[in-house]
Formats: C-alpha cells, sequence, structure tokens
C-alpha cells in the first residue's frame, strides 16, 4: 500500500477490501430496514388506537341516543298526549283552545326532530335497512299527510350502506327537500321512492307523477341547496321528465368504504 | 270479560306521567276500562287478577323486557292479545316483539282516534303492518321457511308484498277485491306464522345447537 496523504479522498476504498464493503452495505440496509420495521410498527399501534377510540366514540354516541330518546322523548309524548286531550275537551273559539293547538303541533315537531337526531347519532344506523328505512318512512308519512299514494322500493340496495353522520344527514336533509317540494308544488298523485346500490354509491330516484313545474319552484333554490349537499360529498343530483307524466329527481352518493369495526 | 264494546286494558308503563295521562284518556272515552301498572313483574300479576282483553306494553321496561314480558304473557294467557307501545320506530324492537307473540303495535305520537282503533282492531283480530316490518317478515320467510315448514299462504304473500311497497290497507283491500277488515286479518295471521317459526327456531336450536346438516 502506498504511504497515505493526511486528506483521505476515499477512505471506504482505501480502508476496507470489497467483502468488507458489502458487509458495510448489508449493514445499512439492515438499519434502515430496522427503522421503516418500528415505524411500521407505530402505525399499527397508531391505527389500533383510533379504532379503539373510534369504538368507545360509537359506545358513547349509543348512549347519548339512549339517553335522549328515553328522557327527553317521553316526557315529549306526554305533552303531546297532554295537548290532545286538552283539545278534545275544548271546543275551537274558546279560551286557550289555539294555544293548545301550537303546543300540539310543536310537540309533535320535536318528536320527529328527536328522531332525527338520535337517527343520526345512533351507530346502528350505519346497517343499510336503517339508513333508508328512515327516509323511506319519512317519506310515507310525508306523502299520506298531503293524500298523495306512496310507492317504495329498496330491494336493489345489495351492499350495507355506510354513510358517516354527517353524509347521512346530508341525504336524509336532500330527500327532504325534494319531498317537500313535491308535496308543496308537484300536483301530483303518487309518489315513489326507489334505492339501489351500485358500484360503491347509492342511488335514490324520487319519482312524482305531477304536472307542476318544479323547476323554478323556490326560484330554483331547492335543487341548489341539494346539489350543494350532495356535492360536498361527491355526490350528483339531476332531475329528468318521466314518460308520460311527472318528474324524476335522481339522487347518487358514494358510500364509505367499509372499515372492520373492533 | 268485556261489557258491551267497553274493553278491557292493562297498561304496563314505566314512565309514570305518561301512564297517568294515558290511563285517564282510557278511562274517560267511554270505550275502554283500564288498569295500569309499572313494570312487567307487577303487569304479570295484574293480567291473573283483572283479566284484561288486550295489554298495551310499553316495549322499553326496566327489570324484564317487553319483550320477554310478551313471551311470558302469550305462554299463561294466549286468548290476551298484546300491543306493543313505542316512541321511537325501531323496527328490531318491534319485530323482535312480534316474534315474541305481540299482535300489534302503535307508535305513542299517533292520533288519539288512532290509538282507539288500533285497540279495538287488535282484540277483533286484525293487526297493523308498516312497510319496513312487511319488509323484514318477507325476509324472516325466505331465509327459514324450508327450515321450519312455516309458509305462507299466497293471499297472505300478495299482502305482504304490496306492504312491502308502501301500499296502505285500505289500497290493499281495493287492490285485491277484499274488506279491510280481511287484509288486518291476513296480517293477524302472517304474525301468527312468524311466532310459529320463531318458536320452532327456539326450539331446533335447543336440540341442534351447532345447526341441522
Amino acid at each position: 500500500m502506498q504511504a497515505l496523504p493526511l486528506g483521505i479522498a476515499d477512505p471506504v476504498r482505501y480502508f476496507h477490501p470489497v467483502w468488507e464493503r458489502i458487509a458495510i452495505v448489508i449493514g445499512l440496509m439492515g438499519a434502515a430496514l430496522l427503522l421503516v420495521r418500528s415505524w411500521s410498527q407505530r402505525q399499527l399501534r397508531l391505527h389500533v388506537r383510533d379504532l379503539e377510540d373510534e369504538h368507545v366514540r360509537d359506545a358513547e354516541r349509543q348512549r347519548i341516543a339512549t339517553d335522549v330518546h328515553d328522557d327527553l322523548s317521553a316526557d315529549v309524548s306526554n305533552l303531546l298526549l297532554l295537548s290532545r286531550m286538552g283539545l278534545r275537551n275544548s271546543a275551537p273559539g274558546t279560551p286557550g283552545h289555539t294555544e293548545l293547538q301550537r303546543i300540539e303541533e310543536l310537540s309533535s315537531g320535536m318528536l320527529r326532530k328527536i328522531d332525527e337526531i338520535i337517527w343520526s347519532l345512533d351507530p346502528k344506523s350505519d346497517r343499510w335497512d336503517a339508513s333508508i328505512a328512515f327516509i323511506d318512512r319519512y317519506a310515507a308519512d310525508l306523502a299520506h299527510q298531503y293524500g298523495l299514494e306512496f310507492r317504495t322500493n329498496t330491494e336493489g340496495v345489495k351492499t350495507p350502506v355506510h354513510l358517516s353522520p354527517p353524509k347521512r344527514r346530508d341525504l336524509y336533509l336532500a330527500a327532504k327537500e325534494v319531498l317537500q317540494n313535491i308535496v308543496e308544488h308537484a300536483g301530483a298523485r303518487t309518489v315513489n321512492l326507489v334505492a339501489h346500490t351500485v358500484k360503491g354509491a347509492l342511488v335514490l330516484r324520487i319519482t312524482d307523477d305531477g304536472t307542476g313545474d318544479r323547476s323554478t319552484a323556490g326560484g330554483g333554490q331547492g335543487l341548489l341547496n341539494i346539489r350543494k349537499r350532495m356535492e360536498r360529498w361527491n355526490g350528483s343530483v339531476r332531475m329528468d321528465r318521466v314518460e308520460p307524466l311527472g318528474t324524476a329527481v335522481v339522487i347518487a352518493l358514494p358510500l364509505d368504504e367499509h372499515h372492520p369495526k373492533a | 270479560m268485556t261489557n258491551g264494546t267497553t274493553l278491557r286494558v292493562l297498561l304496563i308503563e314505566d314512565h309514570d306521567d305518561y301512564r297517568n295521562s294515558l290511563t285517564t284518556l282510557l278511562n274517560t272515552s267511554g270505550r275502554f276500562r283500564c288498569f295500569a301498572c309499572g313494570d312487567a313483574e307487577e303487569g304479570l300479576t295484574a293480567i291473573a287478577n283483572e283479566k284484561p282483553d288486550v295489554v298495551l306494553m310499553d316495549i322499553n321496561l326496566p327489570g324484564m323486557s317487553g319483550i320477554q314480558c310478551t313471551k311470558a304473557i302469550k305462554e299463561r294467557w294466549p286468548e290476551v292479545q298484546v300491543m306493543m307501545c313505542t316512541v321511537y320506530e325501531d323496527d328490531d324492537k318491534i319485530f323482535d316483539a312480534l316474534k315474541a307473540g305481540a299482535t300489534g303495535y302503535v307508535i305513542k305520537r299517533a292520533p288519539i282516534e288512532e290509538l282507539f282503533d288500533a285497540i279495538h282492531q287488535v282484540h277483533a283480530g286484525g293487526s297493523p303492518m308498516s312497510a319496513t316490518i312487511a319488509r323484514k317478515v318477507v325476509g324472516s320467510f325466505q331465509v327459514r321457511s324450508e327450515v321450519n315448514g312455516e309458509k305462507l299462504s299466497e293471499r297472505e304473500m300478495q299482502v305482504l308484498d304490496l306492504l312491502s311497497e308502501g301500499l296502505r290497507m285500505k289500497e290493499i283491500a281495493d287492490r285485491l277485491s277484499l274488506s279491510t277488515n280481511t287484509v288486518r286479518t291476513h296480517v293477524r295471521h302472517i304474525y301468527e306464522k312468524l311466532q310459529v317459526q320463531s318458536r320452532t327456531e327456539a326450539l331446533n336450536k335447543a336440540r341442534w345447537p351447532r345447526g341441522i346438516t
């Protein structure tokens, strides 16, 4: 070996023959692998903790839902019953009758609102029939309230419908707006609700057989709000004419990817 | 025993105020004679003493649940009709109650006249069914009819399908050229078959815990 100058330019080539060089490279790779492994184990631990947190949050949501249901709904049901009993014993035009009617309407409205909140909080509503069933039931009630017939077909919902609470709520509010629009403006006799799943999306098709012009109802605001709600989740809305008579509003919403619960 | 058309009703409801309000309402209607108690255990004792025609039972009770109580009532007094009373339209719980022997259900926020009619109908042999419950019943018979041998008649299947589609009793009656009462009777028979199916399934599970191969 030749004598070394003090500033050694290439220590590896100088100090180590080939096999020791390979050993160093393997050692470095080993160290890198250990680092990657420890990083991915940490990710896994964080993921498991997220799942546990979610499980705890789910349990908490369920507890709140149950408490709200038991305490609040029971009391409001009682209010509703008392107001109705009062109305039976008081004739229209007599003092207090109008106020009792208002109490009845408000109590009834409160019960629906509590239902909606519980539904959006309750983890059981992650199941497909609970989500669609709630919207279905609302649609049926509203249609019947306005004297319309109601038809429903949800057999096309083949996969579990996983919708996070805010998404589920937006879907419900969108459907609610469409239905309000129909009962108020469409001049229809029948409302039809068909739900099916296709390629990881839920499609809701609400049809009516009315002649009313709905595109400008509410100054066109109705559909705009619905579109905004759905586009928030990469969903879509469109309105089609139906032959021979009526309109169909089609809402499409991508489902959440299924994640296994702890 | 009934006195003319005055039905004897036993109310099992744990919410004190609501129980008092409803008891007063039923007793002042001229159509019912209502006794009330606050839990299932008290209820079972009261049935033996008062012999009601219809039991109106809250689905959520402290101690023994409304569903367990329904089973107990149907075992000891099969002629008593049990109607579940619920605040929230929890299809699962309602469906479980129907499998356990209930023959009707009311949502507490239903108008008073609807509540009265429902009690009379359930005593007269008719039952209500919503579209969502109908779908659950359809599913139940599709999966289980082969194993447990309980099958629906063609007419019952027709009624069930139309209910699943969202038609109401009156619409189904018109469509099938029947009276509304007949449609309700068909629904009653469907519930009875559902209950038999459920009892058979429970027996099979006890006899063959690992399933029939």
